[in-house]
């Protein structure tokens, strides 16, 4: 694809979310959402399933209206605006939602004309996308025969034939071998370096942790975390934690240190003789965890802040089971 | 197993029928519907010799109505809906046979059919109240009745085992049932202008007459009216009760034969391409879409295209020459106004019957396939879509349109007298030019909440409310009651308008 300039980043956020709510009849999906998306950004839309991802999203690309609070895209406001939202987002929804018995040239092509691109540069942007995307060779292919990662190509190459500012990608790697998973990456990645916005919504947070710039994790329609990939990493749950490094297996020893003043919780980590020690930030500090380690007999070999792996930090941040 | 799977299925099914308040509105309707029968006897009995005989006569006919309607929607999708759903692998997977599961899926659509035809018993025993009709006769039509509803049931599992799609099985049982209706008018018709042409002898124009009275009898369309007969004091088991049963259980039987090798590749069912596969990928790729890309593509993969329009108006145009030929030779006077009337009559029921169809098909096929979403994401108001899509399928009813305008040129006298002004310019013209657009609405609209059956349901709830005030007050009711009828019936094709958009905004999001 013959890149673009990046467009110069700019300090407004491409997504303004300020409390929000939705209910479908008496099922409250959203409540009280607040978030930005920094312009330019890779940005993950993490939760489980129901979680309220789905909603959030439609609601940005103005498939549905707010019915409390506002949703603003480049400062306009989607409820009153959404025509001109339109034409700078790109939105691919969760399922194939395709003309299938179209060839991907034709597919391609009816889109480009139904943004209202002239004919001479259509053929020069879907020449572009479909060597962004690598489906220059299956250009004649009906949509029906391709396999599940092609149409997927197909699908992100149609949002991207208006060139749009924010691209929203609703689970685009679900269902995706681990190679076409691979692939698509790429593909955004290329995408991010052209200066596009991309909001990827996902329910497994460790294939976005790589990718993505920042992150929101979203439960049972509540927001539960919005911020930046590291940020989550070092995000606390409830209590300050430290992983403490013993010279011998704990044994007896770990239970006279939970027992000690401030101590919240002392927790095996799996696969070492090592603990993750819980505190109470207003009766110790980390110097104090260390002395009420050595004051209950542990030789200390190692004592760092804990960072949680991702899938711990999810699991921490979102209730159990589904709704 | 098996029978335990069935009887599942059957539970299943009764328990889902039980628990929607549609099946219980429906019987509601119904039970006012006859109920306003009775309210029409009651209001001019005086007019009435047999005032519980018209009341069950008109009862039969609705009934048969209904059974002829849900032959076209409810009965033809009972195999076809497990195809599409993807669901009937795991049927077999589950240890159903396939006698089984043509039993399970069959037995709860009559059984909610009977359900529907106990609503009126206590209105029957009214009927023999008001007189003029007894219990055999009432027996009699029953009977008739539930026979042409086993035959329903198994054309239904036919139909619906060998197509792969319920647009299809649908279609064929409207196909096969126009067949039955019309057959032994057009053999009385064959053998009366043979005859009078000396083509034939009597010998074989009685034989000609027969075959139509022996097809008229095996369904309810000529049975009924010899159960209604004054007097009547045969059998219940007539002729059509057993052609009836015995057709519907071969229809049955062969359902269950085929079954095996007509659901053994269960596939995901995908769009058609129409008219547009008989070119090459290739080909068609050459091609680009138009500026107006919504008409390009609804008119190219909806409609089929330039080769759809050339095709059927090539078939329209070789069917009304045979019909012009066929009028110039019976007809001596007055030629080119017959051959000109019957080209725009013909016509204009053409359009009358494509219009619903293609504008009904439009927004359904994208829900369908689960493309709309994709489509109201563009930078267009919805209304602008909309119009697209119509204007899309627009270019289908050329054909008809252009042989409607050479029978006007050749007729223009009566295109003037008979169509122009009797339309136009009277208010009883208008009336039903307004019911029709409501019918279209209404079609529309039910496109969009139901997955089959919009066009025969909006049909009926159009047409049966006309029947009933046409057979009441219509007739005789004067302009100003036609008039605020007709303006309530735009008002209502507006607000179902509105409706419409609503509900494509709403099923954008879903």
């Amino acid at each position: 694809m013959t890149s673009p300039a990046p467009k110069p980043a700019s300090n407004e956020p491409a997504v303004v979310l300020r409390g929000v709510q939705h209910s479908f009849r008496k099922f409250k999906a959203l409540v009280d959402i607040n978030f930005d998306v920094p312009s330019q950004s890779l940005h993950g839309f993490v939760g489980p399933n129901g979680a309220g991802k789905t909603t959030v999203l439609k609601l940005i690309c103005t498939l549905l209206r707010p019915q409390t609070g506002t949703v603003k895209v480049f400062g306009r406001d989607v409820a009153t605006d959404y025509l001109e939202v339109r034409r700078r987002l790109g939105f691919m929804p969760d399922h194939f939602s395709m003309y299938r018995q179209m060839t991907v040239y034709e597919y391609l092509d009816f889109f480009a004309a139904a943004y209202g691109l002239p004919l001479e540069t259509r053929t020069r942007v879907l020449d572009d996308v479909l060597e962004l995307t690598d489906m220059g060779g299956r250009r004649s292919d009906l949509i029906n025969g391709l396999s599940r990662g092609m149409q997927q190509r197909v699908g992100l190459a149609r949002v991207l034939v208006n060139d749009p500012d924010i691209l929203l990608l609703d689970e685009p790697a679900s269902g995706l071998d681990p190679r076409a998973r691979i692939e698509l990456m790429d593909v955004l990645r290329a995408l991010r370096s052209m200066g596009k916005t991309i909001i990827i919504s996902s329910h497994i947070l460790s294939e976005l942790a790589e990718l993505c710039d920042s992150v929101t994790i979203i439960d049972r329609g509540t927001i539960r975390y919005c911020g930046t990939m590291q940020g989550l990493l070092d995000h606390q749950a409830d209590y300050p934690t430290y992983r403490l490094t013993p010279a011998e297996p704990l044994n007896g020893l770990r239970e006279k240190l939970s027992q000690a003043t401030g101590i919240i919780s002392v927790e095996e980590v799996e696969g070492s003789s090592d603990v993750r020690v819980a505190f109470d930030p207003e009766q110790l500090d980390s110097n104090g965890v260390l002395r009420a380690a050595m004051n209950a007999g542990i030789t200390v070999t190692g004592f760092a802040r804990a960072q949680r792996h991702l899938n711990q930090a999810f699991m921490d941040l979102t209730e159990k089971g589904v709704r | 197993m098996a029978a335990r799977g069935t009887f599942a299925l059957v539970e299943r099914a009764m328990r889902v029928d039980t628990r929607l308040a549609r099946t219980h509105l429906i019987r509601l309707g119904f039970a006012l519907l006859i109920l306003l029968f009775v309210v029409q006897v009651q209001l001019g009995i005086a007019n009435y010799n047999a005032p519980g005989r018209d009341v069950f006569r008109s009862m039969c006919w609705v009934n048969f109505f209904l059974l002829n309607l849900a032959g076209v929607s409810f009965f033809s999708t009972v195999i076809t809906e497990e195809k599409e759903e993807l669901t009937l692998g795991l049927l077999r997977m589950a240890g159903i046979s396939p006698v089984g599961i043509l039993l399970g899926k069959v037995t709860p659509r009559l059984l909610g059919v009977i359900l529907l035809l106990s609503v009126q018993l206590p209105f029957t025993i009214l009927a023999i109240t008001l007189g003029g009709v007894s219990i055999d006769q009432i027996f009699a039509a029953y009977v008739a009745l539930l026979a042409f509803a086993v035959l329903m049931a198994g054309l239904g599992a036919f139909l619906s085992t060998v197509c792969a799609r319920s647009s299809l099985a649908a279609s064929l049982t409207t196909a096969t049932l126009a067949t039955v209706f019309i057959t032994p008018y057009i053999l009385r018709d064959a053998g009366r202008e043979m005859h009078r042409a000396k083509d034939i002898s009597v010998t074989t124009r009685e034989a000609l007459y027969e075959a139509a009275e022996t097809v008229e009898q095996t369904t309810p369309l000529g049975s009924l009216d010899v159960i209604l007969t004054t007097g009547f004091n045969s059998s219940p088991l007539s002729f059509q009760v057993i052609v009836d049963l015995s057709f519907g259980a071969v229809l049955f039987l062969l359902a269950w034969a085929l079954f095996d090798v007509s659901t053994r590749n269960e596939a995901v069912s995908t769009p058609a391409r129409g008219m547009m596969a008989l070119f090459s990928k290739r080909v068609a790729s050459q091609s680009r879409v138009w500026n107006h890309a919504i008409v390009w593509k609804d008119f190219n993969f909806l409609t089929g295209g330039v080769t759809a329009v050339v095709i059927k108006l090539l078939a329209y145009s070789i069917l009304m020459g045979a019909m012009s030929m066929m009028i110039s030779k019976r007809v001596r006077t007055d030629v080119t106004d017959n051959v000109g009337s019957t080209l725009m009559a013909s016509m204009l029921t053409a359009l009358i019957v494509e219009i619903p169809i293609y504008l009904s098909r439009s927004f359904r096929e994208e829900l369908r396939w689960q493309t709309w979403s994709c489509l109201t994401l563009l930078p267009k108001s919805m209304t602008r879509v909309a119009l697209g899509k119509l204007a899309g399928v627009a270019p289908a009813f050329l054909p008809a349109i252009i042989v409607f305008t050479v029978g006007a040129f050749i007729a223009p006298r009566f295109f003037e007298n008979y169509l122009f002004k009797r339309i136009f310019l009277r208010e009883d013209g208008w009336y039903w030019v307004l019911q029709y657009i409501l019918a279209v609405h209404v079609i529309v609209m039910l496109s969009l909440v139901v997955k089959w059956g919009a066009v025969p349901f909006g049909i009926s709830v159009v047409v049966v409310p006309n029947v009933i005030f046409m057979a009441t007050v219509g007739r005789n009711a004067p302009d100003a009651i036609l008039v605020t009828i007709g303006v309530c019936t735009f008002l209502m094709a507006l607000f179902l308008q509105w409706l419409i958009i609503r509900q494509l905004k709403i099923l954008a999001a879903t």
